[in-house]
């Protein structure tokens, strides 16, 4: 009985779980469907004793949430069970069936292959197609804004307390000078970040991005393209080096963790110049070739799992930090009916 | 005593290489096990994926097969069973350092013995999906 209780309290440890996963989904199962119930039961009370005023408003979102979690729950406890497999297999072939739209065809013509997204992609000046930046630094700069706009506030709360509690208090109590301790480690960490934030932006309006243009669109494995790089501004360029870069990006659970690890397979230099100046009148403009290795992997994108082709520029510029940029290119694989590799997609206009 | 049931699966092509948009035959037979254990047989061919990251699967192909869904005229689900699918156009195999996607046709059976609980039994054959041979320009 021990034996079974332990075997049921048991835990995922990395990929390997010590109890079936059945208990897993029925326990998810059975969570997803009594919050279904406990929604769809107080709903009914709910509109029967109708409350007024922000209270209604209030109770009526908690409900519709448990409803919404409850049906979420169900439909991805069964999906993800074994009893899902061929419920999942049949609801993907009949969508597939009746979506009608160019994506869906050309998702399902090559199943787990990234497509050519025409909404991140543009047309370009000198190539047909301008690549979109996967890797700037907008996350880096929302939370080093988030820090520095904290410890600002919790700083000026920290003063303002102080000066008033040391006017209304006989400053015998820990009231007043335990406030104005705090006060400087939090004013610190302000103008630390505030002053990483101050860095971070004069990095972004004084560089112009650098952009990255290429003659085809998917690329096939031993094709070559053209690539064309282009940046304006005013600036002394100390190096600037380009790769051709593939990555294995593999997410997995740590007890309640979700841990993300890239792994670089293959990073070919493709380009590199080294202390040259750029002006308004002589922007940097280069035009250079690349080659995807013949025996090389197509793109793969899962839910867990990803394949992913980049070209990564890496910058060091006189007075500034060191700017790395990635721009994401899709591989495909050859299959029969592909389009001719050498004028598949050079017009962007066509697509 | 009772033996674990046996699954065998036969691949039309030996050394199991196949590229894109062939046609994948495959055979398989369940032994070692009374007819009237058996309660139902899944055939899937798939691809999973293995290494650093958590599992994805995609199902390409996938048949069930109960007594009950069986013709009359050959109810027994152990028999020699047949069936093709054109293979799709990706994802390709691949033996990556953190990543490893493997195709394969998976046959699973649930077996009623002993009471009213199902076992179920699962037996994969793995083979290679390629690339074709890389255009001349």
């Amino acid at each position: 009985m021990s034996r079974q209780l332990i075997r049921i309290l048991g835990k995922k440890r990395g990929s390997r779980h010590s109890v079936s996963s059945k208990f897993g989904v029925i326990g998810n199962v059975a969570f997803s469907l009594t919050l279904l119930l406990l929604g769809l039961i107080s709903g009914v009370f709910f509109l029967l004793n109708l409350p007024g005023g922000v209270a209604s408003w209030l109770l009526g979102i908690v409900i519709l949430s448990f409803i919404g979690f409850g049906i979420q729950g169900l439909v991805t406890g069964l999906l993800g069970s074994r009893v899902g497999d061929g419920l999942r297999f049949s609801l993907i072939q009949n969508a597939h069936r009746f979506d009608l739209t160019q994506k869906s065809k050309a998702a399902r013509r090559l199943p787990n292959v990234p497509i050519i997204d025409t909404l991140l992609m543009s047309p370009g000046n000198t190539q047909p197609w301008r690549l979109p930046v996967t890797t700037g630094k907008p996350i880096e700069i929302i939370s080093v804004i988030a820090f520095f706009a904290t410890w600002t506030m919790v700083s000026f709360f920290l003063v303002g307390y102080s000066i008033n509690q040391y006017r209304t208090t006989n400053h015998s109590g820990w009231s007043w000078w335990l406030p104005t301790l705090s006060l400087l480690p939090s004013i610190g960490f302000a103008v630390w970040s505030g002053r990483m934030l101050a860095r971070e932006l004069k990095n972004q309006i004084n560089i112009d991005p650098l952009k990255v243009e290429v003659s085809h669109q998917p690329i096939y494995p031993g094709q070559t393209i053209d690539v064309a790089i282009s940046q304006g501004g005013a600036l002394y360029v100390r190096s600037l080096r380009l790769f051709l870069v593939c990555e294995e990006v593999t997410s997995y659970h740590q007890g309640t963790d979700v841990r993300t690890e890239t792994l670089e397979i293959l990073r070919e230099q493709v380009f590199v110049q080294r202390r040259f100046e750029i002006t308004s009148k002589a922007p940097l403009a280069e035009t250079f070739t690349v080659t995807i290795p013949p025996d090389a992997m197509h793109s793969f994108q899962s839910s867990f799992n990803c394949l992913q082709w980049r070209i990564v520029s890496v910058g060091r510029y006189r007075d500034y930090a060191e700017i790395r940029r990635g721009f994401s290119l899709v591989v495909h694989p050859l299959f029969e009916d592909a389009d001719d590799v050498n004028n598949s997609s050079g017009d962007a206009h066509a697509v | 005593m009772q033996f674990d049931p046996l699954i065998s699966i036969r691949l039309d092509l030996a050394d199991r290489e196949y590229q894109s948009g062939d046609i994948l035959e495959c055979e398989y037979q369940i032994d070692a096990v009374e007819s009237e254990e058996m309660h139902a047989v899944e055939a899937a061919v798939l691809w999973y994926t293995s290494g650093k990251g958590d599992e994805d699967q995609g199902i390409h192909y996938y048949q069930r097969e109960t007594r009950k869904s069986r013709h009359l005229d050959q109810p027994d689900l152990r028999v020699l069973t047949h069936f093709t699918t054109t293979l799709p156009n990706s994802p390709f195999s691949y033996e990556g350092t953190n990543l490893k996607i493997q195709w394969c046709v998976r046959v699973r059976i649930l077996i009623q013995r002993d009471g009213p609980n199902l076992r179920e039994y699962i037996h994969d054959q793995g083979f290679q999906l390629h690339r074709l041979p890389l255009l001349q320009s």
